[in-house]
């Protein structure tokens, strides 16, 4: 295992099976466990570019002054605005919807070069697992108000499903739901979970496609995007699901 | 021009000084500037070595702040000192900014590029990287696997490239770096380990 996530976090783009293989047995690990391979891993790495550096002199270089103004002009404008969402009780509970209707949803760019085929979990083995998260989905938009289900997932299994009802069907050929896995622990921007269809009649289950290793995540959402889904999303986030 | 040196000692764990993260987190804007003249030369430093003369140097160093200010809270001082976090953060844009460009192909690496004019970092540089004692980090690694690793991790070119490079199959290099990345990471427990048990 340390073998492919040592290559991984040398930057190797690892083989599909490989890849596979490490997700399988990352999710077979305690998540404490699994949290600290792999940041040990990522600070070993790290340091090792710092060490590097430390010994080459000649490569060091000064922050250029446009750059440092860029930066203190960003990091100001972000303390006035985020201040209260950086902290992290807030921002790991509070995903509500002040903050989720302003929020532009990215999809991440690594999931472009990441994308891998997905193993088949039934829900019986989500259900049972003992990590499973499973919570309900609301909407304040209009038309969607009535939808109920809830999205279930499983941090060990790396997997999930949403199920659905009342959710208003789409025109496949010029629309899709898309899902978005909010996992801010490890990223940035939203994860993209996968596209789908609803069903007209009664209810429906869809598989939650992560695109990357998610872990905890805190809230998911469902936006209407154009058939086969988008890099970035003005929302509106139609449903969404969260700690919160 | 301003001195921007940061004080010596403040960002090994354990460190009496309240880390500069822990102030972003709380959203106070004189952290951010602290962050970015404290964190910023270093940061700059291993993107140019990675992306050369590339306009991907300024976007991965934006990037990695970015993520610094938001991920801040996050940080915790038990688990590696803030100048680790940095590192790490730092590093995973730059890989994410690699993997976006597809650079791990078998193009030429941005290397080899007239320097910057501003180097009035390099003080503050000097006593931050002094700050950790990294050079044991690298010690048990032959000369070759160092080279490897250099090429690798700190210069940014792709199996391929250092294969082709060094003369090697490219599986010998996979395997190189994989096998020296791993013991360093059991070095830098065992320090770490080492290292709490020091400060007891």
């Amino acid at each position: 295992m340390r073998e492919l996530l040592a290559g991984e976090v040398a930057g190797e783009r690892l083989e599909d099976a490989e890849w596979l293989e490490l997700k399988e047995l990352l999710a077979s690990m305690p998540h404490a466990e699994r949290r600290s391979e792999r940041e040990g891993m990522e600070q070993a790495a790290a340091l090792a570019q710092a060490a590097f550096l430390a010994e080459d002199r000649a490569s060091w270089r000064g922050l250029p002054e446009d750059l440092r103004a860029r930066l203190v002009t960003m990091g100001r404008a972000r303390a006035a605005d985020t201040a209260p969402r950086l902290r992290r009780p807030v921002a790991r509970f509070g995903w509500g919807w002040a903050a989720a209707a302003a929020m532009m949803l990215v999809w991440l760019a690594t999931a472009v070069w990441l994308q891998r085929p997905q193993p088949l979990v039934d829900s019986e083995a989500i259900e049972a697992s003992a990590d499973v998260v499973s919570l309900p989905w609301s909407s304040d938009i209009a038309g969607y108000e009535q939808v109920r289900g809830r999205v279930v997932w499983s941090d060990s299994l790396q997997a999930g499903e949403m199920r659905f009802s009342g959710l208003p069907p789409n025109k496949p050929g010029e629309a899709q739901y898309q899902l978005w896995i909010v996992d801010p622990d490890r990223y940035d921007n939203p994860v993209d979970g996968g596209v789908f269809n609803a069903s007209p009649a009664g209810e429906f289950v869809v598989a939650v496609q992560a695109k990357l290793p998610v872990a905890e995540p805190v809230a998911f959402a469902v936006t209407l995007e154009q058939t086969g889904g988008v890099v970035v999303s003005k929302g509106p986030l139609l449903l969404v699901a969260s700690e919160g | 021009m301003t001195d921007r040196t940061p004080p010596q000692g403040a960002f090994l764990a354990g460190a009496p000084d309240p880390p500069i993260l822990e102030r972003v987190a709380s959203g106070d804007p004189q952290a951010m500037t602290d962050l970015v003249d404290t964190y910023g030369d270093l940061v700059w430093s291993l993107a140019r070595r990675y992306f050369g003369a590339s306009p991907l140097a300024a976007e991965s160093v934006q990037e990695a702040f970015l993520s610094l200010w938001s991920s801040a809270g996050r940080y915790s001082p038990g688990r590696g000192s803030e100048l680790t976090f940095v590192l790490t953060v730092a590093r995973r844009r730059m890989v994410d900014q690699i993997r976006h460009e597809a650079r791990f192909s078998d193009s030429v690496p941005l290397i080899g590029d007239e320097p910057d004019p501003a180097l009035d970092g390099e003080r503050g540089l000097a006593v931050l990287l002094d700050s950790v004692r990294l050079e044991p980090l690298l010690r048990d690694l032959s000369e070759k696997e160092r080279e490897i690793l250099s090429l690798s991790l700190y210069e940014g070119y792709s199996h391929g490239e250092i294969a082709k490079r060094l003369g090697m199959p490219v599986g010998t290099v996979k395997t190189r770096i994989r096998r020296s990345l791993i013991r360093l990471r059991r070095g830098l427990k065992v320090s770490q380990e080492e290292g709490y048990r020091g400060s007891d």
